[in-house]
C-alpha cells in the first residue's frame, strides 16, 4: 500500500451538537480534556481505537457512523 | 476548569519561587553561610509550601483536582508529552555533542570525557527504556 494516502474525517462536532452539549461537557463526559475535543473536531487529532469506541457507544452509533477512513492512491 | 487549571500552574510557580526565597531568607536571618545548605533550604520551603498549597486546593476545590487527574490521563497530552520528551532528547544530545566538539578542540581532556561519558549514558538509556517498552507493548 505504499503511495497511498490515508485520512480520516468525523462527524464529532455535528453529533455533538445535536444533543446540545459543549465541548467542555463532552470532554467531561469521555475523561479527556476540552482541547482533545476541539482537535478531534478540527481534524488535527485522530483518536485511539479505544476513544473512538467510547464516543461511539456515548452516542450510541457505530464507529463508522462518526469516523469517516479514507483512502487515495498517490494522494489523486 | 482548564484554564483554571493553567492559572493554579501560574500560582504553583509564583509559590514555588516566593518559598524558595523565604527558605533562602530564613537560612541567612539564622546567620549561616553555606551555600549548599541554603539552596537545600530554599528547595525544602519549596516542598513545604507545595505540599500545603496541594492540600488547601484539594480541600477547597476537589473538582479542579479530579480534573488534573483525569487530564493526566488524556491520550493527547501523552502524546504531545512524548513528542516533546523526544525533542528535548534530542536537542539535549545535539548541544551536549557541540560541547563535546567545543572541549575535543579546546583540549579540555577531563570535560570532553566527561560529556562523551554523559553523552554514552544518554543514548544506552534511550535505548534500554525503547527496548523495555517494545517488550511491554
Amino acid at each position: 500500500m505504499e503511495g497511498w494516502i490515508y485520512w480520516m474525517k468525523n462527524r464529532l462536532e455535528e453529533i455533538r451538537k445535536l444533543k446540545g452539549l459543549s465541548q467542555e461537557e463532552l470532554a467531561d463526559i469521555l475523561g479527556v480534556s476540552r482541547q482533545t475535543i476541539s482537535s478531534l473536531e478540527n481534524g488535527r487529532y485522530n483518536p485511539s481505537i479505544l476513544l473512538a469506541f467510547k464516543i461511539a457507544r456515548y452516542f450510541e452509533r457505530s464507529i463508522e457512523d462518526i469516523f469517516i477512513y479514507e483512502e487515495d492512491e498517490n494522494g489523486r | 476548569m482548564e484554564d483554571r487549571l493553567k492559572k493554579k500552574k501560574v500560582k504553583h510557580f509564583i509559590y514555588n519561587l516566593l518559598g524558595y526565597l523565604l527558605g533562602v531568607i530564613i537560612y541567612d536571618l539564622l546567620g549561616n553561610e553555606n551555600s549548599t545548605l541554603r539552596v537545600l533550604s530554599g528547595i525544602l520551603f519549596v516542598i513545604v509550601v507545595r505540599a500545603l498549597l496541594d492540600l488547601y486546593e484539594y480541600r477547597k476545590h476537589p473538582k479542579m483536582w479530579e480534573k488534573e487527574k483525569q487530564l493526566e490521563k488524556d491520550e493527547r497530552l501523552i502524546i504531545i508529552r512524548d513528542k516533546a520528551a523526544y525533542f528535548t532528547y534530542n536537542m539535549t544530545l545535539t548541544i551536549l555533542v557541540i560541547l563535546w566538539f567545543v572541549n575535543i578542540i579546546k583540549q579540555n581532556d577531563e570535560l570532553s570525557y566527561l560529556i562523551s561519558g554523559l553523552i554514552a549514558v544518554f543514548i544506552i538509556l534511550m535505548e534500554l527504556s525503547k527496548l523495555y517498552w517494545s517488550r511491554k507493548m
